[in-house]
């Protein structure tokens, strides 16, 4: 029965083979740029939305950049623990991160050990989603105008869901209901999709959601969106007016792309734009964000950054006015 | 209706039986079982990890492999806590308080066998449920809002404490102290953050796997560390006989099973930790059902037929909120609906009309894949039991190897692995003070869904807190969770008026 034992050792070292590769780090050698694979960190968990649109990416991208490009999973922290290390990685282009809009709003509300504006660069922005108000088909208000009479009437008996404190989705609709001038009580869940299941249940009157969590409830009818937070309709679902149409401000999404740490040369950072450009042309990552629905939003480096400068003000306004 | 569903399983049998689907069936149950039985690896990770891989393949071949890992997992889940006391994932943890004094007894082979029976029956029913009455249950769950949702989960905490351990204000203690501990990180409601020492690993509160692998996997090998000679005798006598349950112990299992494959499709189909909550509860009614009550924790196999059927029933049960309404009530059904939507596929009630090949394709593939599963593991259980011939100085480095490489592979950081031994150490003294790890692990869990419930549902009521005992489900919720606090003065009640009664039952 000794063979037992050498079986016992197989299967485990068969899963430390498995295991580890996905971990090893790669030094990198005086060749031209990339000479061996490069890490993108998602600071979220496997399995949701932005990680699985990373690893869409980074499948697409690998052919122009002409390296793989491994996904790794640093989450924690709502999205600081992934930011914190490749803040303070090498600045050689193999650690790079997947970017998410949180990056924005976190540092106005916790005490995050980086800064966002001066520890990376921006590479590109890809992508980003659209959030939506969304109520009950069965639900009263047959649009926002409707929510707005009834609140300014009852200031705080109506509540809506978020995903959290601080989250992008809590700061665009408070700053939709404050151009409102009305007032509702927020009920913070985990993610958004919890939020929305409460909706259906008829725990809640009204929720924020992305296409991500309602996509499937607003096609059968179950929700109707009441407005939308980005710039203009999105095309994949041009009834939803946006909130400029109905007369509101509040514009804003949580946008995806890449970034590396400050101090990256500048042909490096140019060659991971021209490649990622490229992967967003291309599949898996065109069909992904199609399936999430999710539009492509292309920005180049220097836009980019002009716009995380101009979120991190816009939010950080936001924060003041929201008491702790 | 009948004729349809009959049509859709002909016809998902169709799809679920071609090569391809065969084959990734076979690859995620296996994958599934293997992933349960090594400890700190869960299902959870490893379909998140697996996800991108499917890009590629048909929607149906994805979703059939992806389900096998998951209820492959709760099959490969007790091995491990009844062989080594370490449970492979938290819907194992009840498993380790029957199974293991099994092991220790010698019975390791019949306590396997059992859960992986279990396993088959609770998998088998909870997709016949699945199979006959999915949409209608399926709205009737979402009423479950967040009072029903707090109500539940501290049923859930108050049943652990009554169940494990001999004394139910230790329990509580350890109840009390997840709960604490759970508070850990940022707080949802104000954005602010609760005792995190301005370390930012404990903003998002503590990661739950390394404390289980530190506080069952760690404790138990400085245990076995300090009396090396002792527990080596127990592997000696493995005879083929003793490898399946003996017919007085089929007789026992048959009612758990039963009770299980209920227990568990029910609170499946709810939101919270489904597989765990499900076996703490099947564990504490058949406690309660029970004729001998007082032997529960010394190894009776009750104790591991039940809970393990429960946590594979509820597998199959999570499936039909997810299947149905596209609402993921947790983190593994959470993952599969980014799978199917990454693969454009979004459930509905209509699903089953509008794409029987794949709604069906998934449903038949699960009753292969249960069927694969059971041929998978009782052929192992002998295998699995000639692993404690393996003498444990040299196994338990392999364990803890296996801790230690599966607690860092969550997040890729050291800091996990200091939590893990912290709370290994941490385990080791409570155990010596007979205080049980059991509840302390799933206040852990449960910690956070309860408190972030509680805070919900006040808000939604506006401060009032009599919205848990207006609502009606949440109503009885509460009322049950009084019951299990109450218990031991029941009994003690009980006993002092039923003594005569008691005592006429023959003992055994």
């Amino acid at each position: 029965m000794r063979l037992n034992g050498k079986l016992w050792m197989v299967v485990v070292s068969l899963w430390v083979a498995l295991v580890i590769p996905g971990k090893s780090e790669c030094a990198a050698p005086q060749k031209a740029y990339p000479s061996g694979p490069v890490t993108m960190i998602v600071s979220w968990a496997a399995g949701g939305a932005a990680d699985t649109a990373a690893r869409a990416l980074a499948e697409a991208t690998k052919r122009f950049l002409g390296q793989p490009i491994v996904v790794q999973n640093v989450a924690g922290a709502g999205g600081a623990q992934g930011a914190v290390q490749v803040a303070k990685a090498k600045p050689d282009g193999y650690t790079i991160m997947f970017t998410t809009g949180s990056m924005v709003t976190q540092p106005h509300f916790e005490d995050v050990p980086y800064k966002v504006l001066e520890d990376f660069i921006p590479v590109i922005q890809v992508g980003g989603y659209p959030t939506m108000i969304v109520v009950r088909t069965d639900s009263r208000f047959k649009s926002f105008k409707e929510v707005v009479e009834y609140a300014k009437k009852n200031p705080g008996k109506l509540n809506y869901s978020t995903s959290g404190f601080g989250s992008i989705h809590h700061l665009l609709a408070e700053r939709l209901f404050q151009s409102a001038g009305i007032q509702l009580t927020h009920v913070p869940f985990k993610d958004l999709r919890q939020g929305v299941t409460a909706l259906l249940g008829g725990h809640l009157d009204l929720s924020a959601a992305t296409p991500f969590d309602a996509v499937g409830h607003l096609q059968e009818g179950r929700v109707r969106a009441l407005g939308l937070f980005l710039g203009e309709r999105y095309k994949d679902m041009p009834d939803i007016p946006t909130w400029k149409e109905q007369g509101y401000d509040s514009v804003g999404f949580g946008w995806w792309g890449v970034a590396v740490p400050q101090r990256t040369p500048h042909p490096i950072v140019q060659k991971l734009h021209d490649a990622f450009k490229k992967g967003t042309e291309n599949p898996p990552f065109t069909t992904v964000m199609n399936n999430l629905k999710t539009p492509i939003m292309y920005l180049n480096s220097q836009d980019t950054l002009m716009k995380w400068k101009e979120d991190y003000k816009k939010y950080g306004d936001v924060a003041k006015t929201l008491s702790k | 209706m009948d004729s349809g569903i009959g049509q859709g399983l002909l016809t998902g049998f169709a799809v679920a039986s071609t090569p391809a689907n065969l084959l990734f069936c076979f690859l995620g149950v296996t994958l599934g079982t293997l992933i349960g039985v090594l400890p700190g690896l869960g299902p959870a990770g490893a379909i998140a990890m697996l996800l991108p891989f499917t890009f590629g393949m048909d929607v149906t071949t994805a979703i059939i492999m992806l389900c096998g890992i998951y209820y492959g997992a709760m099959y490969g889940g007790s091995t491990t806590s009844i062989l080594i006391n370490i449970p492979g994932e938290v819907a194992s943890v009840v498993t380790t308080f029957d199974g293991y004094q099994m092991a220790r007894k010698g019975r390791a082979g019949p306590a396997l066998a059992i859960a992986a029976i279990g396993s088959f029956i609770g998998g088998t029913f909870s997709v016949v449920a699945l199979t006959f009455v999915a949409a209608p249950i399926a709205t009737a769950a979402l009423s479950f809002g967040p009072p029903e949702y707090f109500a539940l989960t501290l049923v859930g905490v108050v049943a652990a404490a009554y169940l494990s351990g001999k004394s139910l204000l230790k329990g509580l203690v350890m109840v009390i102290v997840g709960l604490m501990f759970s508070t850990i990180g940022v707080d949802i409601v104000t954005g602010g953050t609760r005792f995190t020492f301005g370390r930012i690993e404990l903003y998002s509160g503590v990661e739950i796997v390394p404390i289980l692998m530190g506080i069952f996997g760690v404790t138990e090998i400085m245990f076995l560390v300090e009396q090396p000679f002792l527990k080596q005798e127990i592997q000696t006598r493995v005879r083929l006989r003793d490898l399946w349950p003996s017919n007085p112990e089929l007789r026992a299992s048959a009612g758990p099973i039963a009770r299980g494959s209920l227990i568990g499709f029910v609170i499946g189909l709810l939101p919270g930790a489904g597989a765990m909550v499900s076996s703490f509860l099947s564990y504490a009614t058949e406690k309660k059902l029970s004729q001998h009550p007082e032997a529960f924790g010394t190894g009776v196999i009750e104790g591991v037929a039940g809970p393990e059927t429960a946590n594979n029933s509820a597998a199959g049960g999570a499936m039909i909120p997810l299947l149905v309404l596209g609402v993921p009530y947790s983190i593994i059904t959470a993952i599969m609906l980014s799978a199917l939507i990454t693969h454009g596929l979004s459930p509905s009630p209509m699903l089953m009309t509008k794409q029987p090949e794949f709604f069906w394709g998934v449903v038949a593939s699960m009753y292969i894949g249960n069927v694969l599963c059971v041929i998978l593991n009782l052929p192992l259980v002998g295998m699995w039991v000639s692993i404690l011939r393996v003498p444990f100085a040299k196994l338990f480095p392999l364990v803890l190897l296996c801790c230690v490489v599966g607690v860092y592979t969550i997040n890729s950081r050291l800091f996990d692995l200091w939590v893990m031994i912290a709370s290994g150490g941490i385990g080791y003294l409570l155990r010596k003070a007979d205080y049980p790890a059991a509840p302390l692990v799933l206040a852990l869990v449960l910690g956070p869904l309860m408190e972030n419930a509680m805070r919900q549902s006040i808000l939604i009521s506006h401060g009032d807190p009599f919205i848990f005992f207006t609502r009606p489900i949440s109503g009885v919720l509460m009322f049950v969770s009084l019951v299990f606090v109450s218990l031991p003065s029941v009994g003690w009640l009980a006993k002092r008026l039923g003594g005569a009664w008691r005592f006429a039952l023959p003992r055994e």
